[in-house]
C-alpha cells in the first residue's frame, strides 16, 4: 500500500512528476550516450582493424595509410612496386601477403583490386575466413566481381549483373570501358569491407593501362613504369617475433612502409579520447545538476504533501512509513527516468550509427554494454540515495501542526 | 475508559514558554460521547493530538483502560493510533491523491483489525452506510465537502476504533450536513461501545451531547491554561 501511496502521488502531480523525469532521463540519455559512442567506436575500429596484422604502401603518413586500407577512406598515398609483393610474399617470416590495389570506384563505393586469396584469409587461426560468400562464388577471371553484402544491398546488385567503374574514389570520374560481372556476393563482416567491391588486381591494371594509354595521346607520361603496382599488402607474418622482425627489417627501407594497424588505431584513440574526456565531463556535471534538481523536485513534493503526511500519521503510519513512501516516490521517479533515458540514448545512438555507417563505413555496435549496466544500477542508486536526503530531512518534522 | 491526569503541553523557545494545553482532569467512559468546547487557542486540537499519540505531553499522564498513552515510545503510539483511535478533521481529511475507496484501504494498511481479503468488502459496506456507495472511485475533488467528510467519518471508524476524535467537523459544512455527520459518528460510536470526543464550537452540535467538556483560555497571554469541567 505504501507504493501505490507513492505511486499515486506521483500520478496526482504530473507536472512536477514528469519534469523530474525528464531531468532524470536527459541526464541518463546523455551518459548513455557518451559510453555507447565511445565503446561502439573502440569496438567498431578494433573489428576493422582485426584482419590486417601489418600493413605495406608507399612512403608516408601511416594514418593515412590505415585509413585507406582499412576504413577505405581517404585517398592512398601511393603505390609500391609489385617487386616489394613479390619478396614479401617469399619472406620466410610471412604466412601470407595479399595485394591490394585501389583507385576506382562504382557509384561512389570502393573498387578492391586484390588476389584470390584474399578469400582463404583467416585473420585468426581457426575462426574461419575472412570474407565468406552468401551467394555465387570467388572472382577467378579479370572483371568478375565479388560484391560486399551492404553494397550489394544498398547498389541492388545481384549474381549476373554488370557495371562500369569510374576512375578515382568519388562518383563522377572517367567511365572504364570494360564492364564487370558480378559472380559473388559476401557475407556481412560488419566492417568497412561490406561496403567494397572485390575484383581481381589485374582488372585494375587493365582498366588502368587503357585508361593510361588514352591519356598518353594527351600528355607525354612514363606510366607504364607503373602498370603492376599495388597500392598496399595485407601480411600476415607467422607469429609475433616474425612481425617484430619483419618490422625490423623496413625499418630504413627507402621504398615502403610497413605499418601495425592497431598500433595506429591506438593513436587514433588517444586523439578520440579527448574528445570523449570531455563529454564524458560535460555528462557528469549534468548529472549533478539532474540530481540536485531530483533532490529539490522531491524535497518540494515531499514539502507541499507535508499535510497528507500529517493525516497518514494520524492513521497510523509510523515515521518509518512516510520515510518509504518517500524514498518509493524518488525510486520510481529515478527508475522511470532512467528507464526512458537508456531507450532515449539508444534511440539517438542507433540514428547516429545509421548516419556514421554510411558516412565512414564503421560498423558501431550497438549491444547492451557493461558501462550501460553501470550506469542503469548507479544512476537508479543514485537517485535513491538523492531521496534519501528530502525522506530524512522530513523523517522528525512534527505533523500535528499541519492537521 | 479514557483519563487525562495533570497533563500539560508546553511549547518552548528562547524567550518564552507557552502553555498550549493544560488539563487537571478528564475520565471518559467507555461508550460515553463527550463535547469538547472552548475558544480558540484553549488547546482543543493540541489535546485531541496528545490522546491520540500524535503529540506526547510535557506533564502528567494519559491513560487508556490499562495502557498509559503517554510513556509509550513513538513506534506504540503509531500502532495505538492505528489500532484504537479514528480521526475527523475540521476539513482537508482525505489524501488527495487516492479515490475515497482507497483512502479507507490505506487505514486498514496499518493495522491488521480486518482480515485483508475482506477489507475491500468492508470498506464499500462502510461507505454505503455513510451515502458513498456510487462514488468508490471518486477523488476528493470530486466529492462535495459534505460527501468528503461523510467519507472521513466512514475512515475514521474503519478500524472499529476504541476511541473516535473529531476535530470540528461539522465547522466546513452547512447545518444539514453538520447534523448528518454528526449523527454519523455518534450511530458508529454507539454501535461500537467506542468513546466520542468532538471538539466544536456549534451551540447546535453541543446541544447533541449529554455532557460537554470546556476547556478555558488562561487570562494571561504567555501563559496559558485550561480545565476541563463536566458541564452536565
Amino acid at each position: 500500500m505504501r507504493l501505490a501511496i507513492a505511486w499515486r502521488n506521483l500520478l496526482a502531480k504530473p507536472v512536477q512528476s514528469g519534469l523530474t523525469v525528464l531531468i532524470v532521463a536527459a541526464t541518463i540519455a546523455m551518459l548513455t550516450l557518451v559510453t555507447l559512442l565511445s565503446t561502439g567506436t573502440h569496438n567498431g575500429l578494433v573489428r576493422a582493424t582485426e584482419p590486417f596484422d601489418l600493413i605495406v604502401g608507399a612512403k608516408g603518413s601511416p594514418n593515412q595509410l590505415v585509413l585507406n586500407t582499412v576504413f577505405l577512406q581517404d585517398a592512398p598515398i601511393g603505390n609500391v612496386s609489385h617487386e616489394i609483393y613479390e619478396e614479401l610474399a617469399a619472406n620466410p617470416l610471412v604466412a601470407s601477403a595479399i595485394p591490394l590495389a585501389f583507385g576506382d570506384n562504382y557509384k561512389g563505393y570502393t573498387i578492391v583490386g586484390s588476389g584470390s586469396d584474399i578469400f582463404q584469409h583467416q585473420p585468426k587461426v581457426g575462426q574461419g575466413e575472412w570474407l565468406q560468400l552468401t551467394a555465387g562464388r570467388p572472382f577467378t577471371l579479370p572483371f568478375e566481381a565479388v560484391v560486399g553484402a551492404k553494397t550489394a544491398q544498398k547498389l541492388g546488385l545481384k549474381l549476373g549483373d554488370e557495371f562500369k567503374s569510374a576512375h578515382g574514389f568519388i562518383p563522377g570520374g572517367h567511365v572504364h570501358d570494360n564492364a564487370y560481372h558480378v559472380v559473388g556476393i559476401l557475407q556481412a563482416v560488419n566492417g568497412p569491407y561490406d561496403q567494397a567491391i572485390l575484383v581481381p588486381i589485374e582488372s585494375i591494371w587493365l582498366a588502368h593501362e587503357k585508361h593510361e594509354h588514352e591519356a598518353e595521346a594527351e600528355v607525354t607520361d612514363d606510366s607504364h613504369e607503373h602498370e603492376h603496382d599495388v597500392t598496399a599488402i595485407m601480411v600476415k607474418p607467422k607469429g609475433y617475433s616474425e612481425a617484430m622482425r619483419l618490422y625490423q627489417q623496413f625499418q630504413g627501407n627507402p621504398r615502403a612502409q610497413i605499418v601495425f594497424p592497431s598500433q595506429v588505431i591506438v593513436q587514433l584513440f588517444a586523439i578520440l579520447g579527448q574528445g570523449e574526456y570531455m563529454l564524458k565531463t560535460v555528462a557528469y556535471i549534468i548529472i549533478v545538476m539532474g540530481l540536485m534538481i531530483m533532490v529539490l523536485s522531491v524535497y518540494w513534493s515531499a514539502l507541499s504533501r507535508v499535510h497528507d503526511r500529517a493525516i497518514l500519521r494520524a492513521l497510523g503510519a509510523s515515521a518509518r512509513d512516510i520515510f518509504t513512501v518517500i524514498l518509493a516516490e524518488s525510486a520510481f521517479l529515478t527508475i522511470l527516468g532512467v528507464t526512458v533515458g537508456i531507450l532515449t540514448g539508444h534511440g539517438i545512438y542507433s540514428l547516429l550509427v545509421k548516419a556514421m555507417e554510411s558516412k565512414t563505413a564503421i560498423v558501431l555496435t550497438a549491444a547492451l554494454t557493461l558501462d550501460e549496466v553501470y550506469i542503469i544500477i548507479g544512476g537508479t542508486l543514485f537517485g535513491m540515495l538523492a531521496g534519501l536526503i528530502p525522506a530524512m530531512l522530513t523523517y522528525r518534522k512534527e505533523v500535528a501542526q499541519y492537521l | 475508559m479514557l483519563e487525562v491526569n495533570q497533563v500539560r503541553k508546553e511549547y518552548r523557545d528562547i524567550l518564552q514558554t507557552v502553555t498550549a494545553v493544560a488539563v487537571d482532569n478528564l475520565i471518559i467512559k467507555n461508550g460515553e460521547q463527550v463535547a469538547l468546547v472552548g475558544p480558540s487557542g484553549s488547546g482543543k486540537t493540541t489535546l485531541l493530538h496528545l490522546i491520540s499519540g500524535l503529540l506526547t505531553p510535557t506533564n502528567g499522564k494519559i491513560k487508556f483502560d490499562d495502557i498509559t498513552i503517554s510513556d509509550m515510545t513513538e513506534t506504540w503510539r503509531d500502532i495505538w493510533r492505528a489500532k484504537a483511535i479514528g480521526y475527523v478533521f475540521q476539513r482537508l481529511n482525505l489524501l488527495a491523491s487516492l479515490n475515497i475507496l482507497d483512502n479507507l484501504l490505506v487505514a486498514m494498511s496499518f493495522v491488521n483489525t480486518i482480515p485483508k481479503k475482506e477489507q475491500r468488502e468492508w470498506a464499500s459496506q462502510l461507505l454505503a452506510q455513510v451515502n458513498l456507495s456510487d462514488k468508490l472511485g471518486k477523488f476528493p475533488h470530486q466529492l462535495s465537502m459534505g460527501e468528503q467528510q461523510r467519507g472521513a467519518v466512514a475512515r475514521a471508524v474503519i478500524n472499529k476504533p476504541r476511541i473516535i476524535l473529531a476535530d470540528e467537523p461539522t465547522a466546513s459544512l452547512d447545518q444539514d450536513n453538520g447534523l448528518l455527520v454528526l449523527e454519523m459518528l455518534r450511530k458508529f460510536a454507539e454501535e461500537s461501545c467506542s468513546i466520542l470526543l468532538v471538539s466544536t464550537h456549534d451551540r447546535q452540535i453541543m446541544s447533541q451531547f449529554e455532557r460537554i467538556c470546556s476547556l478555558r483560555k488562561a487570562e494571561k497571554e504567555v501563559i496559558q491554561s485550561a480545565t476541563c469541567d463536566s458541564l452536565a
